[in-house]
């Protein structure tokens, strides 16, 4: 980034010394143009040629942490590692998981649903960015203390429904969900604040990290009334 | 004799009536609901009187801003199927064809098609009840004059999923008169009996009770009672505990979109036209009036009951404390939406039946008026007669 920043200054101040030689030796009233092929004036230097990049940018949309009341064994327990131990008491249609066995459809216990963090990305430079990834999910307390990094699951294209491909053209926009293990208990990781919000860590081929800063944020309500 | 407790009704707000045609008020401003996020965001703020609730903080953090937020979702499908008790039938329905309705007439059209067939929220339990017609009558659930469960419709959620959903009909459509509470509709039931089947623990729904739910996820038991949705144009709060300021017809429309946000798991939101039409809608409804008003019970109601339940409000009125009426004060204490406070409700409607209180407490309004409501208050058994007869025509 700082190369870029660089060359972009040594060419703009070239090209500005060029401008200022053709006006002085020209006609002040013609414009710059007409001044430069009425004058010996020579070529103007060709610019350094300037390496194109991507620029992304990202706007918060939405979140919420899941709804575990039914199916707290789904949800993330800080320190438990990422895939949770079957329950010794369950088995068959009260199994575990999200999903238990009816007919050829998979029906969530009660109201399961994993965490969700919805994102607008856009590209504002003049490359396509590929390689991008959401690196990490940190949830934070109401009071700002980091409580943890919850396991992302999937990065999808609303549009589309489909895995995020991890590339934007130039000038593109994309809306994301990121799927992720909500806190089984989330009340007790935020402290009965009740509340907090999650930052979502992006990185991209040659591109910086950057980070995009969720609001308040709680469990996804058993009933939206 | 009267004995009244006039100071058992304060009022937390200045409470400013509605205007005389809500609808009117709406049909005028509809472009700046539609096209104006800064509109949206100040009627946004000026029914979140308590900010500091969660149920305000969420909204206040994400809704009408210009760079981030629930503005930037993409909309929700509006093709829905009715089902029939056992499944078997489904009925497809464009709910929105996308054209701005242009009349008073049109408008009110529109929203009455939203109350009875946009999903509100997916429930597991609905996937699995939909096809079960005895449960479904145990449950309470009611069928319509076409043959369809009534406020049940099959939608296709963002990913992609056949599920099912309730819509503000299954609550608020008694028997077929939109804006009366289902008061036998036992929802808690319906999940218990779900979980029951799967083996899960389904005591937490199984004590709701029949015409109540529970809206806040606070492991407290708080089962709130269905409400009627007439005379809502005079409302000064919205909510039980009166967690939504009625700064305008506006903050109906506001709190209805916001509902359907988090219905559909804050990933789609609904066109705008629909949920001012919802409003326009709700703000119409009028409760049947079955009798003629006794003017010796309006005297005993004018003495006893009017200083809250004010005739010029709809016989609604602001917020009374909690610890002020005979009445469990835990709701109103909820991290949620607990304002300490309890909204007085519109009695228009009242004939319709019980129970009443916030939490379904008392069965009727004998009973009501026997304990004493709002507190310590004595009825002669004439004056409490003439008022029943009074209660009974509105």
């Amino acid at each position: 980034m700082k190369t870029l920043t660089r060359t972009l200054i040594v060419s703009l101040t070239l090209l500005a010394a060029s401008m200022t030689a053709c006006v002085e030796e020209g006609d002040p009233k013609e414009t710059l143009e007409p001044a430069c092929q009425q004058t010996s004036c020579e070529p103007e230097p060709e610019p350094e040629p300037e390496s194109s990049s991507a620029l992304l940018k990202g706007t918060y949309i939405s979140a919420h942490l899941g709804t575990y009341t039914s199916c707290p064994e789904d949800g993330y327990v800080p320190g438990a590692g990422l895939t949770p131990e079957p329950d010794e008491e369950s088995s068959g249609d009260q199994a575990r998981g999200a999903c238990f066995a009816e007919g050829d459809e998979c029906t969530p216990i009660m109201n399961c649903e994993d965490g969700q963090f919805s994102l607008r990305l856009s590209n504002s430079g003049d490359a396509d960015a590929s390689g991008i990834i959401i690196t990490q999910l940190e949830l934070f307390k109401g009071s700002g203390g980091s409580v943890g990094t919850l396991p992302i699951a999937d990065v999808i294209n609303v549009e589309t429904g489909l895995a995020f491909d991890g590339t934007l053209a130039a000038d593109e926009t994309v809306n994301l969900r990121v799927d992720f293990m909500g806190p089984a208990s989330p009340y007790d990781m935020l402290e009965q604040e009740h509340t907090g919000h999650l930052e979502a860590t992006v990185a991209a081929d040659d591109h910086e990290d950057f980070k995009i800063e969720g609001q308040d944020i709680a469990a996804l309500p058993d009933v939206a009334t | 004799m009267i004995t009244l407790l006039l100071t058992g009704c304060t009022h937390a707000t200045d409470e400013q009536p509605a205007e005389t045609d809500s609808i009117e008020w709406m049909l005028e401003r509809t472009d700046l609901y539609l096209t104006d996020r800064e509109f949206r965001r100040a009627e946004l703020e000026a029914s979140m009187w308590k900010p500091e609730l969660s149920y305000a903080r969420k909204r206040l953090a994400a809704y009408g801003l210009e760079d981030r937020g629930w503005d930037f979702l993409p909309l929700m499908d509006t093709r829905v199927a009715t089902v029939s008790p056992d499944g078997a039938l489904h009925t497809t329905h464009e709910i929105f064809d996308g054209e701005t309705p242009q009349t008073r007439e049109q408008w009110l059209e529109l929203g009455e098609r939203v109350f009875h067939l946009l999903p509100m929220r997916r429930d597991a339990y609905l996937d699995w009840i939909a096809d079960k017609p005895q449960l479904q009558r145990e449950v309470g659930m009611q069928t319509t004059s076409d043959g369809s469960l009534r406020g049940v419709v099959e939608y296709t959620d963002p990913r992609g999923r056949t599920r099912m959903a309730l819509t503000c009909g299954t609550c608020h459509a008694n028997n077929g008169t939109d804006g009366a509470a289902a008061r036998s509709l036992d929802l808690g039931k319906g999940r218990a009996l779900f979980a029951e089947a799967r083996g899960a623990d389904p005591l937490e729904f199984s004590q709701w009770g029949p015409g109540t739910v529970d809206v806040t996820d606070d492991g407290v038991l708080d089962a709130l009672a269905i409400p009627n949705l007439f005379g809502v144009s005079e409302q000064s709060h919205l909510n039980r505990s009166g967690a939504v300021k009625v700064a305008s017809p506006a903050s109906l429309a506001i709190r209805f979109e916001t509902q359907y946000i988090e219905g559909h798991s804050l990933e789609r939101r609904p066109d705008r036209r629909l949920t001012w039409a919802l409003a326009m809608y709700v703000l119409s409804l009028e409760a049947p009036t079955p009798e003629t008003p006794s003017s010796e019970g309006r005297k005993v109601f004018d003495q006893a009951c009017a200083n809250c339940h004010s005739p010029e409000q709809g016989y609604s009125g602001g917020l009374v404390a909690a610890d002020e009426i005979n009445s469990d004060p835990q709701a109103s204490q909820s991290t949620f939406r607990g304002t300490g406070f309890y909204k007085v409700p519109s009695l228009m409607g009242a004939s319709l039946g019980g129970p009443f209180l916030h939490d379904a407490s008392v069965d009727n309004l004998d009973e009501l008026l026997a304990s004493g409501h709002p507190k310590n208050q004595q009825l002669t058994p004439e004056e409490r007669s003439a008022l029943l007869s009074f209660l009974n025509s509105l």
